[in-house]
């Protein structure tokens, strides 16, 4: 086997160019998966460490109890007496009333409202305490009349501390001082929402919520664990009004987000299962041409007394060589990607500037299997058709590689597009409420249909080579060559095809971000 | 002795109906080259009612019709004939390379038209030598790889001492490093021979060897294949269209429309073109 290691080796560094454009295809496809891992983790880590910081003082939080169903923005008010029955309680050290709403928008500079649809500005109330989350960066804590913003809205709008800007609530608009910029947490915010924040009364007042509050963050004495103090607390509450302790609200928001995130990442996981696929097809089809090439020489060393099973492991040897090596490349790239994305997003508006580019031994692992698996599966048929070369096949003129097999691959071909186009049908219309299991019946049958399409293009070709050609045998002075041209066209379908089917791939690719690219829209 | 003996009958049969005045009309009788070696040797290959059939039908081809051959070792032997007569045929179907229609074909004690294709493979590997017209060597392969070639697949260490002798006395001593495609295409043919006898195969099969050659790149390569038999006691079953590359021969067998027609010992380029015009007069 030694020698066959050695001939792989020696036909790669030859064809360099080939072995290059084949480990780039395994490469794209590797990148993708990786890239999707590396963003989803990363996400969720700057999300779960902002999760963090917002609740790091924290210990327990009083709310309006929520329907399971119920997926709001904000939750139900509360009323403010409680703050009151909650502070009484014993072991309960401080307590921190707040409210949050969007119905209370500053203007910029030029009269303009703050934020945007991808980037809103809500309005908190903050009383500077270490409780929260917010820590103030410059200025001071806002009082009646006062507000703050978050330092990175002041910069992008324009504002600067010690202006008047206008304030849209619900009694019309009123002139408000911008006191101080805050930032949450230590890094700032993860997301593009900006924060306005107000003193409570100011800003329960803009709201015409008197008298409400949305939570109350609750410190705790060291001898009390949150659990204790949680359930301490709810046995004085009213119903509809529940406590939580502190990792129970940790867990619940990063649940929440948790789907989100997941939405994102399996969007990524989509192209990425795209990629791969298509890279399958494009190793199978290079491998068969690489072979193709080389049946001469393999017959040859059949004939000195290669067995066909040296000669399959030669091939099998090389698909681990370029999946071993898409895959190092691959989980590069992938990671490159990462940024890419990140620095795409940011640019879009969509900024993630806290994200972690996080790499987990997952991560690896997945692009190990899938560089090497999806070339090894795609080398199987070629390198199964090298060891079937018979040492007289190089003896022999006119020796075809890979031909036959027309009838078999037609009803193979019959049968994909039967099954292909009914899980596209029934993915678009078929009648189930489970989203994921469409989609998922709809992609499988959308993968069949392409197998199915390129199987036929070898019918297709010829025809439309010659139908193609016309205008090349009316070229004024090239008829020959436009006519020898058509007719090799014509001729060799299968060939045809397949040069054919980079491009047809590549053109499909192209249509699907681009209908993406407009959906999104 | 079986097969030797329904050799000889038959061919004698064909002899006399075709061969009027040949000066030689018996097979393997002496050799002016090899006296060591007078009248009939052990055989090396032996082929008996050898048939090749290709394709069906209308197409149907019948490649050889019935040969009865047998191959002396420690000999050189050369097959000619017409193009179409089935030489190279014959030539790949003794060697193993090609399926056998009807007929035994034996490799020594072994007869090989019985042998799976691994075994067959096996066989080709380890007892046989073989030297074609043209592609013979891997591209990406050197000089000194591709002699060791068989040998690597096999996983079996070569003979130092006989690998030197062989390729110093090729004259490839400083060719060993190059790839073929640096080579000329005398010296890439002695590399096929270099590879065909280090391993110091029963038998060399050369197809059409100095084809691809000018006049004297091939007469080096003809006399290197001669030498491998008289100095090294190999045996070459050699296939070829020019009578002088015949010449090199112990004995010359004819073959025409997959027919064995004549045999001529201890040729001379002159009476095996002497020979073709009667037989295809």
């Amino acid at each position: 086997m030694r020698v066959m290691i050695l001939l792989s080796v020696r036909n790669m560094l030859r064809a360099k160019l080939r072995f290059v454009m084949t480990t780039f295809a395994v490469l794209l496809g590797v990148s993708f998966v990786v890239a999707s891992f590396v963003l989803s983790d990363g996400l969720r880590a700057s999300l779960d460490s902002m999760i963090d910081t917002g609740f790091a003082g924290t210990d327990a939080q009083v709310r309006a109890e929520s329907d399971f169903d119920e997926i709001s923005f904000t939750d139900r008010p509360i009323d403010e007496a409680l703050v009151d029955v909650v502070a009484s309680v014993e072991g309960v050290e401080a307590v921190s009333p707040s409210f949050d709403t969007l119905t209370v928008v500053p203007l910029d500079g030029s009269g303009d409202l703050l934020g945007s649809t991808t980037s809103p500005v809500v309005a908190v109330s903050w009383d500077g305490s270490d409780i929260g989350a917010l820590r103030l960066v410059e200025g001071t804590v806002p009082g009646p009349g006062e507000f703050a913003l978050d330092e990175r809205t002041a910069e992008r709008e324009n504002m600067t501390v010690g202006q008047t800007y206008t304030v849209i609530g619900v009694d019309g608009p009123e002139k408000f001082t911008l006191v101080g910029l805050n930032r949450f947490g230590e890094e700032g915010t993860l997301s593009d929402f900006g924060m306005a924040s107000f003193q409570l009364d100011e800003l329960q007042r803009l709201d015409g919520s008197e008298g409400w509050i949305r939570y109350i963050d609750v410190a705790g004495a060291s001898d009390v664990t949150p659990e204790d103090l949680a359930a301490r607390i709810a046995a004085v509450l009213p119903s509809g009004v529940e406590a939580v302790a502190h990792d129970a609200l940790v867990t619940d928001i990063q649940d929440e987000i948790g789907g989100i995130i997941g939405i994102f990442g399996n969007v990524l996981l989509a192209f990425a299962l795209v990629a791969v696929f298509v890279s399958t097809f494009i190793i199978a089809n290079t491998f068969n041409i690489l072979l193709g090439q080389r049946v001469r020489q393999l017959s040859l060393l059949r004939a000195l007394g290669a067995s066909s099973r040296q000669v399959r492991f030669g091939a099998v040897f090389e698909a681990l060589i370029v999946g071993t090596m898409a895959s190092i490349l691959g989980l590069a790239g992938g990671i490159g990607l990462a940024f890419g994305l990140r620095w795409i997003m940011d640019l879009m508006g969509l900024s993630l500037p806290g994200i972690e580019i996080i790499l987990n031994a997952r991560t690896i692992l997945l692009a190990i299997i899938v560089g090497v698996g999806v070339t090894l599966v795609a080398s199987l048929s070629p390198a199964r058709r090298a060891a079937g070369i018979s040492p007289m096949a190089g003896l022999r003129s006119g020796f075809r590689f890979g031909s036959g097999e027309g009838t078999r691959r037609t009803i193979i071909a019959i049968i994909l597009a039967i099954v292909g186009g009914a899980g596209i049908a029934y993915g678009l219309f078929g009648g189930s409420d489970n989203t994921v299991l469409l989609l998922s019946i709809l992609g499988l049958g959308a993968m069949c249909t392409f197998v199915a399409v390129s199987m036929f293009s070898p019918l297709f070709s010829s025809p439309s080579a010659r139908f193609l050609g016309i205008p090349l045998e009316h070229l004024p002075r090239n008829k020959i060559t436009g006519h020898m041209a058509r007719q090799n066209a014509a001729k060799n379908n299968k060939r045809t095809a397949s040069t054919a089917a980079g491009l047809m791939i590549g053109l499909a690719l192209i249509a699907m971000a681009s209908v993406v690219a407009t959906s999104l829209k | 002795m079986e097969a030797r003996e329904r050799f000889e009958t038959a061919e004698s049969r064909k002899t006399m109906v075709n061969l009027k005045e040949a000066p030689t009309t018996k097979l393997n009788t002496s050799s002016r080259r090899t006296p060591t070696h007078p009248g009939s040797g052990p055989m090396a290959a032996t082929a008996t009612g050898l048939t090749k059939r290709y394709g069906q039908g209308n197409t149907e081809v019948l490649a050889l019709d019935g040969v009865d051959i047998g191959f002396e070792a420690r000999k050189l032997t050369a097959i000619m004939g017409p193009s179409g007569s089935g030489k190279s045929t014959l030539l790949h179907c003794v060697a193993g390379l090609d399926e056998v229609t009807d007929g035994e074909v034996r490799i020594g004690d072994t007869v090989i038209s019985e042998l799976s294709d691994r075994a067959l493979t096996l066989l080709r590997r380890d007892r046989l030598g073989f030297i074609f017209q043209a592609f013979n060597l891997v591209p990406t392969l050197t000089a000194e790889e591709n002699i060791l070639l068989p040998l690597l697949l096999g996983g079996h260490k070569p003979d130092k001492q006989w690998q030197d002798s062989v390729i110093g006395s090729l004259g490839l001593g400083d060719r060993l490093h190059h790839h073929p495609d640096e080579l000329s295409g005398g010296q890439q043919q002695r590399v096929a021979v270099a590879r065909a006898l280090v391993s110091q195969p029963e038998i060399i099969f050369a197809d059409e060897p100095t084809g691809n050659l000018d006049s004297n790149a091939g007469g080096e390569v003809l006399g290197f294949l001669r030498r491998a038999v008289d100095d090294f006691d190999q045996t070459v079953v050699m296939v070829t269209h020019d009578p002088g590359a015949a010449s090199y021969a112990d004995t010359v067998v004819f073959l025409r429309d997959g027919r064995l027609i004549g045999a001529l010992d201890n040729p001379t380029a002159d009476l095996v073109f002497d020979r073709i015009r009667e037989l295809e007069g």
